[in-house]
């Protein structure tokens, strides 16, 4: 119900009651005013009469009374009048039947004409209103008595007299004021609905504006204000609106807007509740989830991962444990007999109270990622493939031009003199280097995924590598010390492969003074890290770049090596999914670490 | 103090229906004087003649032969000394010339004779009380109109102008031959006068000159003072006068000076004076009047 209808409701029982109220009330208050005024004009009148006859009063006879009580009749219209004495029996009346009746307390001050007292007897237009008013001698004698005459004094009762007056005029003249008093009413109440009308309208002016502007916000136009006009309360209330409205559109973005958002985002945008009830979806999802007529909202999104690891609850299940899911790789069903491989991003919903209370998961198709992956791993293989027969394949005419060479030198040293000589070891040279090159390119394209994993002793292995180079230990006067060196899941040759590597180059690269190396690992989470420390000569932080290149070498031809042994350990550690890395300085010494997460099974 | 028509009145009143019975009976008695050495006459024997009357005898304790002069020519004994006369009539009576005449509650006459016969015990109130009094009632009161019968033939006036000069009050005398001059003298007064107090003289007071004074009081703001208790209960803001019993005591005590051979001066003073208020009037006229508190007096 509107609100100037609840106020007319109101009104209108109120005004009915306290019109019904004040012409009751006003009536009466006009009614008794109206006896009273009556009583005391006539009690007044008669008074003064009584006075200019005072002596017929003082002795007191039918015949000196009857005559001046029809005088009194005649001019105050009463229709009867009679005299009682001080013990009230009446003396003389103009209804001369009532000599002799006993009026009840005419003595008492209920009949004292100062008072003004009088009974209403029937208050219909045959009713009379009887006045009792007191015959007093005031007036002393002399002027002498007057001159001195005590405080207090109030002269001589000699009687009552009565008075009935018709109460017709009277009971006229009250109709006539009830019939004004509803009329002033009437009007009254008229121009307070009126007024009450053009209140309310004025009232309810800011509260429309109020209400069409919570329209425009509910509708997205957050910045919507209306116009303060007044000072009063509604222009505050329109004031912390505007306030309102202000900084709404200063922090929450429009549905509208916020939709066109979502609608337009590249990957797929799935809201679900917390039992993965799908919600909400954006227009990728609807391309990628097509499925036909039916509906997205409302369906279970796991039933779209029908390959994923129910056991452990797919993703959801990792998004339950964990709280989040990042790059999670599975296949989605996108329809009938179509796969769609995606990388899952989910993350809960949070409330105002910081409750989880629903999800939102991006899904991003990675089929052309997956495709190119392919391609990439094909080539890879090709590629190695042509290394390790083009290397393979020089190695014979290598070994053929070698093994020429040293027999022309043997044969015609003596004939082609020492210029020759010194040409010949130069080819005897080149082709060694070449050899070394060539078989170096061999071993590093044998690197591959393809591992025989075994428990390796890599303290075993190690001892195997330092077999290896021995000669060159000696040579340098290298002292090799271990740390701890555990047993791990990998293939042995690769394993010693990565130490022979680093300890070749810890013995190779030297300061002048007797190297001293040491071999350790220590556990991390999830696998190991070795490490191969020296005191050699060090490495500049410039060089890091390139350290770990195929063919990326620090120093000249005076130092032995093809660039391909630290390429060759990060191919490996790559493999196992580790990381290759040192810590060096000029002067300082390098350690070069590895490391090789746990292996989950053989490959 | 008497206040009317608050419900509080502190006069003594006489059970007046019994008092002509009572009269009767005391005149009809033997006198118990061994001589008639005095006796009362009353103007009439009912009425404040006969209640001073009584309050007279009650001071003077023991009776003494009344005559109401109202019914009957009084038959004086020979060897009377004094007659105490209540009201003007009896003061007016033809007494032998030894007798030596007290008369009283006769505020408009004056007796002539040789000196020492005549003693009044004046109506009016002594001079400086009622200056005391209407300075008490209005502090601010400079200039006091008094209204008297002309031609003053006492020194009442001289006195209260000596008493009102000691007192910073200057008297206005208006003298009047009769009341139908006083609304003329009320017109030339107007702005002359703070309050206006008309004596108690029987001439001058009349129904019409009561409300003319009233009316007058009540329009211009000037508080006028009435002659009586009685007649400040019709219409005036207050009055000062002497206590009726009062009068007759101090009759009672005059008579028994000059009983006794002592000598009394014309005109006797009561030693105090009662002032009446009309809270209603001063109120509807709003008068600059203190009123006892409770009054809702200004």
């Amino acid at each position: 119900m509107k609100i100037r209808a609840k106020l007319f409701l109101l009104l209108v029982p109120l005004l009915l009651l306290s019109g019904l109220l004040i012409n009751y009330l006003a009536g009466r208050a006009g009614c008794r005013t109206l006896h009273a005024e009556t009583a005391e004009r006539a009690g007044t009148t008669a008074r003064h009469l009584v006075e200019m006859h005072i002596a017929s009063f003082e002795a007191p006879s039918e015949q000196n009374l009857l005559p001046l009580l029809y005088e009194i009749a005649t001019d105050l219209k009463a229709g009867q009048v009679g005299f009682a004495d001080n013990s009230g029996t009446i003396l003389a009346h103009t209804n001369v039947l009532r000599k002799g009746e006993k009026l009840s307390q005419a003595n008492s001050a209920e009949y004292s004409p100062v008072d003004g007292k009088y009974q209403i007897k029937e208050h219909n237009p045959k009713g009379y209103l009887s006045v009792y008013t007191a015959v007093i001698k005031t007036l002393s004698d002399s002027a002498e008595e007057l001159a001195l005459r005590e405080p207090g004094y109030k002269g001589k009762r000699l009687g009552t007299l009565l008075i009935d007056l018709s109460l017709k005029d009277s009971i006229a003249i009250e109709h006539k004021m009830a019939r004004n008093i509803i009329s002033i009413l009437a009007v009254v109440y008229l121009l307070i609905f009126v007024a009450a009308f053009l209140l309310t309208e004025m009232a309810l002016r800011p509260i429309h504006k109020l209400i069409s502007g919570t329209e425009r916000i509910r509708l997205g136009d957050y910045g919507f204000t209306i116009p303060v006009s007044t000072k009063d309360e509604f222009g505050d209330l329109a004031k912390s609106f505007n306030e309102m409205s202000s900084a709404l559109s200063g922090t929450i973005v429009s549905k509208n807007y916020l939709d066109a958002i979502v609608d337009n985002v590249v990957d797929t945008l799935i809201v679900t509740d917390l039992h993965g009830i799908i919600g909400k979806v954006n227009k990728s999802a609807r391309v990628l989830l097509d499925r036909g007529s039916r509906k997205l909202e409302g369906q279970g999104i796991m039933g779209f991962f029908p390959w994923d690891d129910r056991e452990a609850g797919g993703w959801l299940g990792k998004l339950r444990k964990t709280g989040e899911v990042r790059d999670y790789e599975a296949t989605l069903a996108a329809g009938p007999g179509i796969t769609v491989p995606v990388l899952i991003s989910a993350s809960f919903i949070k409330d105002t109270e910081g409750n989880n209370s629903g999800i939102v998961a991006v899904v991003r198709d990675i089929t052309l990622r997956k495709k190119h992956e392919a391609e990439l791993a094909r080539s890879n293989e090709e590629l190695q493939r042509f290394a390790f027969v083009a290397s393979h394949d020089l190695q014979e005419p290598l070994r053929t031009v070698s093994s020429y060479i040293q027999l022309l030198e043997s044969k015609y040293r003596t004939v082609l003199g020492p210029e020759a000589e010194r040409n010949v070891n130069f080819i005897t040279d080149a082709v060694t280097r070449m050899r070394g090159l060539v078989r170096d390119l061999l071993d590093y394209s044998k690197i591959n995924s393809a591992r025989r994993l075994e428990e390796v002793e890599t303290g075993e292995a190690l001892d195997y590598v330092e077999t290896m180079l021995r000669d060159a230990i000696s040579a340098a006067g290298a002292v090799i010390e271990r740390g701890n060196l555990p047993v791990i899941l990998a293939d042995r040759c690769q394993i010693e492969r990565l130490f022979q590597n680093l300890l070749s180059n810890a013995v190779k690269f030297t300061n002048g003074g007797t190297p001293l190396i040491h071999v350790g690992a220590e556990r991390s989470e999830g696998g190991w890290v070795f490490h191969v420390r020296d005191n050699g000569i060090g490495i500049e932080e410039r060089h890091a770049g390139k350290l770990f290149k195929l063919f990326g070498r620090l120093h000249g031809n005076e130092t032995p090596g093809a660039g391909i042994g630290l390429a060759s350990c990060k191919k490996i550690v790559e493999h196992y999914g580790g990381q290759i890395w040192f810590e060096s300085g000029p002067g300082k010494g390098t350690s070069f670490f590895f490391s090789i997460p746990n292996q989950t099974g053989k490959s | 103090m008497v206040l009317n028509k608050a419900g509080k009145k502190l006069y003594i009143s006489a059970p007046r229906a019994a008092l002509p019975l009572l009269f009767l009976a005391l005149s009809s008695m033997p006198s118990l004087c061994p001589a008639q050495e005095a006796a009362a006459v009353l103007s009439r024997g009912s009425g404040l003649y006969f209640h001073t009357f009584l309050s007279f005898q009650k001071a003077l304790g023991r009776p003494i032969t009344a005559f109401d002069l109202s019914k009957e020519k009084p038959q004086l004994p020979r060897d009377l000394k004094a007659v105490v006369a209540f009201g003007s009539k009896a003061a007016n009576f033809d007494y032998p010339a030894k007798i030596k005449v007290i008369y009283l509650l006769a505020p408009g006459y004056t007796a002539a004779g040789p000196k020492g016969t005549f003693t009044r015990i004046s109506s009016r109130p002594d001079p400086a009380l009622a200056i005391d009094a209407y300075l008490k009632l209005q502090p601010g009161l400079k200039r006091l109109a008094v209204f008297f019968k002309e031609p003053a033939r006492e020194t009442y006036l001289s006195e209260l102008v000596a008493a009102a000069e000691l007192r910073g009050v200057a008297i206005v005398p208006v003298g009047l031959t009769s009341a139908a001059e006083m609304p003329d003298q009320l017109r030339t007064l107007s702005g002359k006068a703070d309050a206006i107090w008309l004596l108690p003289d029987p001439a001058l007071i009349t129904k019409v000159s009561l409300q003319v004074l009233a009316q007058f009081s009540c329009s211009n703001k000037v508080p006028y003072y009435a002659p009586s208790g009685g007649l400040a209960d019709l219409g005036a803001a207050g009055a000062v006068a002497p206590d009726l019993n009062e009068i007759g005591n101090t009759a009672a005590s005059a008579l028994q000076q000059i009983l006794s051979g002592k000598t009394q001066p014309g005109t006797i003073y009561l030693k105090s004076a009662e002032t009446t208020i009309n809270p209603e009037f001063i109120n509807r006229c709003g008068l600059q009047i203190k009123l006892p508190s409770g009054k809702g007096a200004e």
